[in-house]
């Protein structure tokens, strides 16, 4: 508990006062980034539609935390404006949808193309299995192997499942985006 | 390659069934289920895309790149060929979602048609289909404001089908017994601030329009299913179609699902003057549920002060902008002529004085059905 609480305040007395860090949320194309968003920000689970373009809200996902969140449309066309996004970017959520296994390759190839470029360099990243209510869904484990997460190098990854509609595994990743965002900046 | 594929799918869109969302109807649906072949408008896909992969696969036509093989698949289906399955057995009392429709009901529909697969085995509609369903919902008192868990139960009777709801589990006396017959149902949208799924049924009481407002779920509890709600709705609707076909057997089923439920024409805050002009303006919540305006002080109030019968034109009744010899701080004043009283309303915007304006001129430039004519009699003998 006392752990707990002083883990808590570190985070807290790193963000008050400060600006908002910038998160960038990817992923492939409804693989509930939207979602995932506004559940973060209204705690609700929302009816979306297709992202043409992008949503961009400030969040208080923990107590003391400050994000400002970029989600941006996952279809095919979209992608190749992901890039305009990279700038200043503290720390990337990358979401998969893991009852799709058939898609799973093409979301390590987009999620190489982020990690590749030059500004996205050392920028933490919490993986989020989504969807792991659906039947047949691969694990957080699978996920990670199927992404490359294990044989990354330079830089701090995290993977947590996830239940968008739900709420479950968000805050926790949130939670952890937020300390991986805060120890980055230290060093 | 990618051009060529996509003008093909754009090509595709002209085929008969495919220029309308496969299930909402409403046009240019760019989206598409690859593996089930359905064209789909954007709120459509949007629900598909809850399904999972497993069930549905979403891509845009315009935003995504496609292989030869997928454009090949949805050519060979369509939505003619997908409504041919999977609406196969889509009962004349359900509702085809609109845009005007809450989210739920879409949604709902989806998950119906391509999860459950309702429509293709009518084995599987048995939560709603036979017009008779027990349950608990949560109902606002008439006099204490809360929500209390209710046990309702929709039955069959010999001269028709009555909704009955109870107080105490064990009561074999109901609180009340209503005549379906009256019975309208809608949903209550963001009028129960509790719960955001909740329908509004009204029916006649000695004369009187009775709201009841009820929800499935308890708000406090997360439940990611909402379908109970719908599945009451839909039993309302079978309950009162079964009755009319038993009334009508030799009419067609499509012509006899018309009206089973109206949604309300148009509803809002308005400012009324009462009806000595020193009284001045108050704040009353108005409802127009086709030909009955409704208002009262509350939007979840159980009775309204008033219902007003919107007659045709030529009946005396009429609308105009302003308002003889009244001097007000008000901008949107506008009268409601009836051959009993000139109602003088406000609104807080021109666009909603326009919307009110038009809703009462179109009513009143129809002509008065038989029913309309029986809700004049009903409103009538309350006065």
């Amino acid at each position: 508990m006392g752990l707990w609480l002083s883990k808590l305040y570190d985070v807290f007395s790193e963000f008050s006062g400060s600006t908002p860090a910038r998160i960038l949320m990817l992923g492939l194309d409804a693989a509930g980034k939207t979602t995932i968003l506004y559940k973060i920000k209204l705690n609700e689970s929302v009816h979306t539609i297709p992202t043409i373009g992008f949503n961009v809200e400030t969040v208080s996902p923990v107590k003391g935390v400050s994000f400002t969140v970029w989600d941006v449309g996952g279809q095919e066309k979209i992608r190749r404006l992901w890039q305009h996004y990279y700038q200043n970017t503290e720390g990337l959520v990358y979401i998969v949808d893991s009852n799709d296994k058939e898609r799973l390759s093409e979301a390590k190839d987009e999620l190489d193309g982020i990690l590749n470029s030059d500004e996205m360099r050392g920028v933490p990243v919490v993986v989020l299995a989504n969807k792991q209510d659906l039947p047949r869904s691969m694990s957080p484990s699978e996920v990670a192997d199927g992404l490359g997460l294990p044989k990354m190098t330079g830089r701090k990854w995290y993977i947590h499942g996830a239940c968008a509609t739900t709420g479950e595994g968000i805050f926790e990743s949130m939670k952890e985006m937020a300390n991986l965002v805060k120890n980055n900046k230290k060093n | 390659m990618a051009d060529r594929n996509r003008a093909t799918l754009l090509e595709l869109l002209n085929k008969p069934g495919n220029n309308v969302c496969a299930d909402c109807k409403s046009p240019d649906p760019e989206w598409v289920s690859v593996n089930l072949g359905a064209f789909l408008c954007p709120e459509c896909a949007g629900c598909h895309r809850n399904l999972g992969t497993h069930i549905s696969r979403v891509r845009s036509i315009k935003l995504d790149n496609w292989e030869d093989d997928q454009v090949q698949a949805v050519a060979e289906l369509g939505n003619e060929v997908v409504n041919q399955k999977y609406e196969q057995f889509l009962p004349a009392y359900y509702k085809r979602p609109t845009k005007d429709d809450p989210e739920l009901l879409r949604s709902e529909f989806v998950k119906a048609k391509y999860s459950r697969q309702e429509f293709i085995y009518p084995d599987r509609q048995t939560a709603y289909c036979s017009g008779i369903k027990e349950g608990y919902l949560y109902k606002r008192g008439r006099d204490d404001k809360g929500f209390k868990k209710r046990r309702f139960c929709l039955t069959r009777k010999l001269n028709g089908h009555t909704l009955l709801y109870f107080i105490k589990e064990k009561d074999t006396a109901p609180k009340s017994e209503i005549d379906l017959d009256s019975v309208n149902v809608v949903f209550a949208k963001d009028k129960i601030g509790v719960n955001p799924n909740g329908l509004q049924i009204t029916y006649f009481v000695n004369g009187q329009t009775r709201s009841l407002f009820v929800y499935a779920d308890d708000p406090k509890v997360m439940t990611k299913e909402n379908k109970e709600i719908v599945d009451w709705y839909y039993a309302i609707r079978a309950a009162k179609f079964e009755w009319r076909r038993i009334a009508h057997p030799q009419q067609d089923e499509i012509e006899l699902a018309e009206g089973l439920t109206t949604d309300f024409t148009l509803e809002g805050w308005l400012q009324k003057m009462g009806p000595k002009k020193k009284d001045g303006f108050k704040k009353r919540w108005f409802t127009l549920d086709n030909r009955k305006l409704m208002y009262s002080e509350d939007p979840l109030s159980p009775f309204p002060k008033g219902e007003v019968y919107i007659g045709h034109v030529d009946g005396g009744y009429g609308v105009t902008m302003g308002a003889k010899d009244v001097r007000s701080s008000m901008v949107y004043v506008f009268t409601l002529n009836t051959p009993d009283r000139d109602f003088i309303l406000s609104a807080d915007t021109r666009e909603d004085m326009d919307q009110w304006i038009n809703a009462f001129k179109e009513i009143q430039t129809t002509e008065p059905t038989s029913q309309d004519l029986r809700l004049l009699r009903m409103l009538n003998n309350n006065s």
